[in-house]
């Protein structure tokens, strides 16, 4: 079988080329996951958080790195045409800038300060638990 | 991110002479090159730090906002933390990050 398909790239390729450099190695050792699949998982979390999001539309809520929270929502109106919108919350160390495009920017206060808050604390606790294993409180790993 | 073309300030360098101190005549400083993208986190910065009235305007945090405005930090942080530890898990927690990790 080996001989056969080895018979078959030298057609295809035009050259005597040997089967193990196609052969794919099972072990990927320490590396599990990259990072963006990290977020993705931590991106299912967190567009949970806020209830559940309508047929047709997508809300995505993630911890980008720890100066950015990314709110995403895409929805579809009545004629069936696509609107999306993404929130970038900055955190400096005087306040949340909301950036938004196509909106003045500006730090956000009241409501929506305690709202965001409180969403980072439950990302945080529900992350942690769910996809790092680890005690929110204590940071140690949970067995 | 930086959207500048990094070869931008080498085209602007133009050799004018032998002298050490007038070896290179830089005639457009970097800073003049215009920067595109309203999605970028330095535009926003950059936007802000021209504008002075919002640092003003943000000087009356309450007490109670900024305690929330420090969970966000730290909690943030812790996750970064994690998600550092969980990309290689060969690597051991330091003693630095593991009190970070405790609230």
């Amino acid at each position: 079988m080996k001989d056969i398909f080895s018979k078959a790239l030298k057609i295809l390729i035009g050259s005597d080329v040997s089967l193990a450099s196609f052969q794919v190695t099972k072990k990927r050792p320490f590396k599990e996951l990259t990072e963006r699949e990290l977020i993705l998982l931590e991106s299912q979390i967190g567009a949970k958080l806020f209830g559940p999001v309508a047929a047709g539309n997508r809300r995505e809520f993630f911890n980008e790195d720890p100066k950015n929270w990314i709110w995403y929502e895409e929805w579809t109106d009545a004629d069936r045409k696509t609107h999306s919108t993404t929130t970038r919350y900055e955190v400096h160390t005087d306040g949340i800038l909301k950036v938004r495009e196509g909106e003045p920017y500006h730090f956000i206060e009241g409501q929506e300060l305690q709202n965001l808050s409180m969403a980072v604390q439950m990302y945080h606790e529900r992350v942690m638990r769910d996809i790092y294993k680890r005690d929110p409180q204590t940071g140690k790993l949970i067995n | 991110m930086d959207r500048r073309d990094p070869n931008q300030e080498q085209q602007e360098v133009k050799y004018t002479g032998a002298n050490n101190s007038e070896f290179f005549d830089i005639s457009t400083s970097a800073s003049e090159i215009p920067v595109s993208g309203i999605e970028s986190l330095e535009v926003g910065q950059a936007r802000r730090d021209v504008d002075n009235s919002l640092s003003a305007e943000y000087s009356s945090i309450t007490p109670e906002q900024k305690v929330m405005l420090y969970a966000i930090m730290l909690l943030s942080a812790q996750i970064a933390i994690a998600r550092k530890y969980k990309l290689d898990s060969e690597i051991t927690v330091s003693q630095e990050d593991a009190d970070r990790l405790a609230l």
